[in-house]
């Protein structure tokens, strides 16, 4: 046989150096992995803010600049002002005339005592200078923190989450993403049996398995490593579209949270987890914008199957798209070696897309809490069902929980409850645990082309 | 004139050692991106014309357009 050229993932490493990632042009996820690998939970960005006295920005901006030695650019430079940050390449500072405020890069402002420790002198045209904070979506905080306030009353998230929160539906709005109001249902139920709704169905709360000794791969958008939930656990991790692995986008920290999260989480947290001592391979094959890139997928299925990881969940896809012959083949592999690769089947009320749709990898559909088909649901080749509506699991720090819809959550339950299982025999693997998980599934009484062999049930 | 290049992912029968089949595809013209030992698979960039002549080389069973994958954008409370 031929020498063997595997091309190999980037391991999780450590980004850029912090003060590197302050510049006026800085994408907020530079900013953001900064942040975290300093340990930073200050929400600041390392850039300031400076804002003018009235009046004083035109006097003001240029003596100011000249002053002070700095590149400046001018929001009146960019066609109706919409200043493209990532376009003003090494300016030390961005103006905004309309508003009276000038942006400076951390670097510049610390190198002339910019900063806002720094007392500003009384005949200055500037007011005062501030740390610029971070801004977050916060559909799914707000209805965490409700649930808080709801429960024991603490952690009490304080004035300033508050304010972060209602800053937060501006960037989303400018994200493009929608800010849609957080579900509450079965947020009670949880909280009076220390258990989501979800895990409730799957009848895991009273089993005795942990996944203890199996391997889950899940491929995603990746982990939020320092995530407290996770801390002391076996993590391996590798990306495939070229950042680290370190999820900025949320949905890859909640499909890890559902499969294996812990059994007990800090303080009035409801259990949310699966199997909470399986060995978690997180494969970042998706960016942290939610989009795979060439051919990241399959490059994190051959990653997974390279690990012998028993179980290989990818809440990904892509809707009215055929089966694919390279889906089937990787999950041949998979079954050939002994390990099982389940996919949600998507989320567009059509027919089951790619990769669910291949014979070779199980199909997931979602149900919501009256185990009735939910409406987004794609049908046609479903496998199995598992809960998919208003699930609360784990999301990237400061956020750390909340709550998604979609078979992509309806997924991870069923690649936890199938580490469960593989852990009472070694011979539940491949295709004979793919068949112990339809026949231990609960029967649903709707049609199989929706959910399958019915709701998938814990050891 | 060539026609765009496209992302393309060649499935194979197995029956031969994947780097021969790699070093025929970028022969015809193929700019080979990862060769997936463990699936089976090799991914890269081509056009039409240029999958159609991977098709007949020996041990390809299947050139298709790499679907991709998506899951929506970041925090958001519907996904895929």
């Amino acid at each position: 046989m031929a020498t063997r050229k595997t091309t190999r993932p980037r391991t999780t490493k450590a980004a850029a150096a912090p003060d590197s990632s302050s510049r006026t042009s800085s994408s907020v996820d530079e900013m953001l992995l900064a942040a975290l690998e300093r340990g930073d939970d200050s929400f600041q960005t390392g850039r300031y803010l400076a804002t003018f006295k009235e009046g004083a920005m035109d006097a003001g901006a240029k003596p100011f600049a000249a002053a002070q030695g700095m590149r400046v650019a001018d929001a009146r430079d960019f066609a109706d002002q919409a200043v493209a940050m990532e376009n003003v390449a090494d300016a030390d500072a961005v103006v905004f005339p309309a508003i009276g405020v000038a942006l400076i890069g951390g670097d510049a402002a610390r190198a002339r005592g910019m900063t806002a420790a720094a007392e500003v002198p009384a005949d200055s045209n500037i007011a005062s200078i501030d740390p610029e904070y971070f801004v977050f979506s916060d559909g799914v905080s707000n209805a965490y923190f409700r649930t808080l306030d709801a429960g024991t009353g603490s952690p009490n998230p304080g004035e300033y989450l508050r304010g972060f929160l209602r800053a937060a539906e501006t960037i989303a709005r400018d994200l493009g993403g929608a800010v849609p109001a957080p579900a509450l249902q079965g947020e009670e139920q949880a909280l009076a049996l220390g258990a989501t709704w979800g895990l409730i169905a799957c009848n895991v709360p009273p089993g005795s398995r942990s996944g203890s000794g199996i391997k889950v791969a899940v491929l995603d958008t990746g982990l939020d490593l320092g995530h407290p939930d996770f801390a002391g656990r076996t993590i391996v991790s590798a990306t495939f579209v070229g950042q680290p692995v370190q999820d900025l986008h949320s949905h890859g920290t909640h499909c890890i949270g559902t499969s294996c999260g812990p059994k007990s989480p800090a303080g009035s947290t409801p259990r949310y987890g699966i199997a909470y001592r399986a060995a978690i391979y997180a494969g970042k094959v998706l960016s942290n914008s939610g989009s795979s890139v060439g051919g990241s997928v399959l490059a994190g299925m051959n990653w997974a199957i390279v690990n012998k990881c028993d179980v290989i969940s990818m809440s990904l896809g892509s809707p009215r798209t055929p089966v694919q012959p390279y889906y089937t083949a990787a999950g041949q592999s998979a079954l050939n070696n002994g390990l099982l690769m389940i996919a949600a089947a998507g989320n567009d009320a059509g027919s089951t897309g790619a990769p669910a749709n291949s014979p070779t990898i199980m199909s997931v559909a979602a149900v919501d809490t009256n185990l009735i088909p939910a409406t987004f649901s794609d049908f046609g080749k479903v496998e199995i069902s598992g809960p998919g509506v208003n699930i609360f699991s784990s999301v990237p720090r400061p956020t750390r929980y909340g709550y998604k819809s979609g078979t992509s959550m309806a997924t991870p339950h069923v690649a936890g409850c199938a580490a469960l299982w593989a852990e009472t025999s070694a011979t539940l693997r491949g295709m004979v645990l793919w068949n112990k998980l339809l026949q231990a599934a609960k029967s649903l009484s709707s049609p199989a082309s929706r959910v399958g062999s019915g709701l998938v049930q814990a050891p | 004139m060539a026609t765009k290049k496209k992302d393309w992912v060649v499935t194979t029968s197995g029956d031969r050692p994947l780097e021969e089949v790699a070093k025929e595809l970028r022969k015809s013209g193929f700019k080979v991106g990862e060769v997936l030992h463990e699936v089976g698979l090799i991914t890269g960039e081509g056009g039409d014309d240029v999958a159609e002549k991977l098709r007949k080389i020996k041990g390809v069973t299947d050139v298709s357009a790499n679907a991709g994958a998506d899951v929506g954008p970041p925090d958001s409370t519907d996904t895929w």
